[in-house]
């Protein structure tokens, strides 16, 4: 029995996603069978661009999986090609031009790309009863067709033509193995090669007579700058029946340049889709489909008895029902949170505040040294209410800020307790302050999980739009402890989903070292982040909690730092955002959030809480700087915001 | 099994090296073209020169793909020529880069050099382990990370090759299997053999590599052991990998460990490569100048190659 969650990458499941691809629900919005003008994909990691290209590719589309081929699915091909990153980008040196590299990777891209057109004809005519229903393969002739190209013979069927792609292939990989270049194959033309073949089966086979050929290059990012400048003259030129669309993280396209003199434009030359944005209202509602639909997928739990069906997930037809039926929405939801059910704020209060626990010593400490702070004769018994958990925990915080005294803090007490108007509502004490004040609790006690983390709506602020954080966080809450026949009764603890956030978060936070060649520094910058925010979190006034992201003043940073920051957006390790409340006679500039995922690790909060201004200085020793330095900056703060003692101790975070 | 490679070590316990023949002289020495890094590059590349006729260097510049002797732009036909009717070659193996070791031991074997001897010295420690930052966590490690990518003469698309066996040689730096795995998620197909230098060049050294790199087993993968300066161990490990592959599926290797093991996989490349049989996977790291103080013990390997006398 295989763990339904521990396959988190669409790698993993091979090319023909027929039957594991649940649809998203943007998939209508993105147009993509009938665009007939190049779209740019643009999302971050893990948020479903491979397994999209893959599911609008031909391996899925004529899956031997999938009973009945629609028309429509004839209408657009799709040729879904990844580059190998570490093969494509040796194309470069070895005595040769740039020009002459371009001309051999457009020829092996052209191979690639034909081998994949021939195997869409034959994938689609993979069993008789396919072929008693599209078939006259035979009436295809390539010798026809290309042999224009090449004085080597090419053969006229398609199993022969298939085998002389490959061969063709071959060739190359040989002349590779010599170092020294002596003779080379002939290197094909990609447009004109591909629309004669093009041309040849929209000829010759009815079925594709109208057929637009939808190129897929996924991961473009990868790419070096002249192989970038030639797919971008070929989304420039992009026309039906041959149509290029590329996918790429986010600051993916180095340049716009063409291998011309023009260079391609938004709108003019292409669509740019964000799968981010597009996903990200609908996360939620995809998260749990996908969650019960690998249940099914992989357990003996039938669909009956969950609240979604296999088929509605797979078929773009039921989307609108998927997107607008508040019923079918509600049971989902409601049966996901029951079984990754999470804590209300109130409820992880009344927990810290049990008597005799360590939560409560430490909820004690902090009061008393308030009390202490503000020269007052009250005690911690004073603002300990177990029928008012919320107002209990923020006098926490609320006792070391500079503006309050303890005696107007326990008036304002007294007049909740007595159900009039106080600022703990009305000033909305508790709706700004509990859930820092609860994490403040939380942070030296890393060995106990906080709750904060746990439920699905934890996980999928966590998650922000990456489907593979969310599994990752199912597959370490739930690992052993599936019921594999039935959902009954079936919950996971509060206490072992919280535990799952913090190793799901450790886990992704050191993969942060192997994000492309900046990855150790990328890996220096989410640690100093991380410890700089812990740091705010820990102030006992909370004056400015739940701080997880920062801008620059000025924005006055090297190009190398802004190189930093590029990569640092690039592999989902920061978001960007325009940003919000800027404050006197300030350009507008960008604020930087650190991604959710590192929250548990640090300690921090998943919501996006009060900004973190630093001066350019500051934000060039983080993004360029030294270790020495990263400590000083540090050791500034930790001066400034007077921490105390017991707090720094917590810092070290050596696990 | 047949081996195409005889490796016969020997190694000599002492910071000074053994001392010169005066009979004998190697008929030409490697060394690389930036050899000054620390104490024990500077004792390799000396020793070199003093026990051989003529010496030259070798550097294969990433950034154009292209190999310079003697700080010329050449090609493998050209460092073919340096061995021509050359009996006897010695490899400074301590600074010479991975790539540029198979680049020559790769022309030395095709020249049918009948003597070749690698030497590789070790040091007393690791700069980086004296600050005391390895064994703590590596919360602002700044080394720089390199793309994996493919170098002249072995390149293969992967995504055009059979998925196989993928074999990583591992030390310390953990991010470097993370990132071919991250780079070349097509290895997901592959069966993976994880190699750790086990025993370590000294005791102790050997829980760095797994602290660092277990983070990327899957249950699935095989953990396999061999000794850090077994050039031999490294090589038969390959060797046997490739005779259980009955369907002949090719074998990737990952030589991203230590040199010792880089030197084995190398052999094996060089053997099973014509066949198509064996593919480089290779990062290309940036080494910095000082990484290593004084000098532990000096490594020989004699390798002999069976295929000389028949070609």
């Amino acid at each position: 029995m295989r763990n339904p969650f521990i396959r988190n990458r669409t790698e993993e499941f091979g090319l023909d996603v027929w039957s594991s691809y649940v649809i998203p629900l943007y998939f209508s919005q993105l147009g993509l069978n009938e665009a007939r003008k190049s779209c740019v994909l643009e999302g971050g990691r893990g948020c479903g661009k491979t397994a999209l290209l893959r599911y609008l590719s031909f391996q899925s589309q004529f899956s031997p999986d999938r009973v009945e081929i629609p028309p429509e699915a004839l209408c657009t091909l799709g040729l879904y090609l990844k580059a190998d990153t570490q093969y494509f980008s040796g194309f470069i040196g070895n005595g040769l031009n740039e020009r002459r590299w371009q001309d051999i990777f457009e020829h092996a891209l052209c191979l690639a790309l034909s081998e994949q057109l021939v195997d869409s004809i034959l994938t689609l005519n993979c069993n008789s009863s396919r072929l008693k229903n599209y078939g006259q393969i035979e009436k295809l002739n390539f010798t026809d067709a290309v042999q224009g190209f090449t004085r080597t013979p090419i053969p006229a069927d398609i199993e022969a033509f298939d085998k002389w792609i490959r061969h063709q292939r071959q060739e190359l990989s040989r002349w590779f193995k010599n170092y020294d270049f002596d003779q080379p194959p002939t290197l094909l033309p990609l447009r004109e090669f591909l629309e004669a073949l093009i041309e040849e089966v929209r000829t010759k086979l009815n079925y594709m007579s109208n057929t637009v050929f939808a190129v897929y290059i996924d991961e473009y990012e990868n790419l070096l700058d002249y192989q970038q400048k030639f797919l971008n003259t070929l989304i420039k030129s992009g026309e039906p029946p041959l149509i290029f669309h590329v996918a790429m993280k986010p600051n993916g396209m180095r340049t716009r340049s063409t291998i011309g003199t023009e260079s391609i434009q938004e709108t003019a030359d292409y669509r740019l889709l964000n799968l981010d944005d597009l996903l990200q209202p609908t996360f939620h509602l995809f998260a749990a489909e996908l969650f019960f639909f690998r249940l099914i997928g992989e357990t003996e739990i039938h669909e009956s008895q969950t609240p979604i069906s296999l088929e509605q997930l797979r078929s773009p037809q039921y989307l609108s029902i998927r997107a607008s039926d508040d019923l079918y929405q509600q049971r989902v939801l409601d049966e996901i949170g029951r079984i990754l059910p999470g804590l209300r704020n109130r409820e992880i209060a009344q927990i810290i505040l049990k008597e005799n626990t360590p939560l409560l010593r430490r909820w004690q400490k902090i009061i008393e040294e308030g009390i202490k702070f503000q020269n007052s004769r009250l005690t911690a018994q004073d603002f300990l209410d177990r029928n008012y958990p919320e107002a209990s925990i923020v006098c926490a915080a609320l006792l070391h800020q500079r503006s309050k005294t303890a005696s107007d803090i326990l008036i304002e007490f007294d007049k909740l307790r007595n159900n009039l108007t106080s600022n703990f509502t009305k000033g909305e004490w508790i709706h700004h302050l509990l859930v820092g004040t609860i994490l403040l609790i939380y942070l030296p006690l890393r060995q106990r999980p906080c709750p904060i983390y746990s439920g699905f709506n934890a996980f999928t602020k966590l998650a922000g739009t990456n489907v593979r954080y969310f599994l990752e966080l199912c597959h370490l809450s739930i690992g052993s402890i599936l019921p594999q026949n039935s959902l009954q009764e079936f919950s996971v603890p509060i206490d072992t989903q919280a535990a799952a956030a913090f190793r799901a978060s450790r886990k992704f936070r050191e993969e942060v070292a192997s994000c492309g060649n900046q990855g150790s520094r990328l890996l220096a910058l989410v640690n100093l982040l991380g410890k700089l925010f812990r740091l705010s979190q820990g102030r006992y006034s909370q004056s400015e909690c739940e701080r997880t992201h920062f801008s620059i003043l000025d924005e006055e940073i090297s190009t190398q730092a802004r190189e930093v920051l590029r990569e640092a957006i690039k592999w989902s390790v920061l978001f960007e955002t325009s940003e919000t409340k800027v404050k006197a006679n300030r350009y507008e500039s960008s604020e930087y959030i650190l991604n959710p995922i590192y929250a548990p690790f640090f300690g921090l909060s998943y919501n996006k809480g009060r900004k973190f201004e630093l001066q350019s200085g500051e934000a060039e020793a983080m993004l360029t700087g030294r270790v020495d330095e990263f400590t000083q900056l540090l050791r500034q703060y930790e001066k400034s915001w007077s921490v105390d003692i017991a707090d720094q101790m917590s810092l070290g975070l050596e696990m | 099994m047949h081996k195409r490679f005889n490796i016969s070590t020997s190694t000599h316990d002492s910071s000074e090296p053994p001392s010169a023949s005066t009979k004998f002289k190697w008929d030409v020495a490697v060394v690389a073209e930036k050899s000054d890094l620390d104490d024990r590059s500077i004792a390799a590349r000396n020793y070199a020169t003093v026990n051989s006729v003529r010496t030259i260097t070798v550097k294969f510049d990433l950034s154009a793909n292209e190999t310079l002797i003697d700080g010329k732009v050449s090609t493998f036909g050209g460092l073919r020529a340096q061995f021509f009717r050359q009996k006897c070659v010695l490899i400074e193996a301590t600074t010479l880069s991975v790539i540029e070791i198979l680049y020559v031991v790769a022309a030395a074997v095709k020249e049918n050099v009948t003597q070749l001897r690698l030497v590789y010295v070790e040091p007393l420690d690791y700069r980086r382990r004296i600050e005391g930052r390895l064994c703590e966590h590596r919360d602002f490690d700044l080394s720089v990370n390199s793309l994996y990518r493919s170098i002249p003469m072995f390149r293969t698309d992967l995504n055009e090759t059979t998925p196989g066996r993928a074999v990583f040689f591992l030390g310390y730096e953990g991010s470097r299997l993370g990132q071919a795995l991250e780079q070349e998620e097509i290895l997901q197909h592959w069966k993976k053999h994880m190699i750790l230098g086990v025993p370590a060049f000294e005791p102790g050294w050997e829980i760095d590599s797994i602290a660092n790199n277990i983070q990327y087993f899957r249950e699935q993968d095989t953990v396999q052991f061999a000794a850090a300066s077994s050039v031999t161990g490294a090589y038969s490990l390959l060797c046997e990998l490739r005779e259980q592959e009955k369907e002949s599926k090719p074998i990737l290797v990952a030589p991203i460990g230590t040199k010792p093991h880089a030197i084995g996989a190398i052999l094996f490349l060089i053997e099973f490569d014509a066949m198509e049989q064996a593919v480089l996977l290779y990062d290309h790291p940036y080494r910095s100048q000082g990484r290593t103080d004084k000098i532990r013990r000096w490594h020989f390997y004699d390798v002999a190659d069976n295929n000389t006398h028949a070609s």
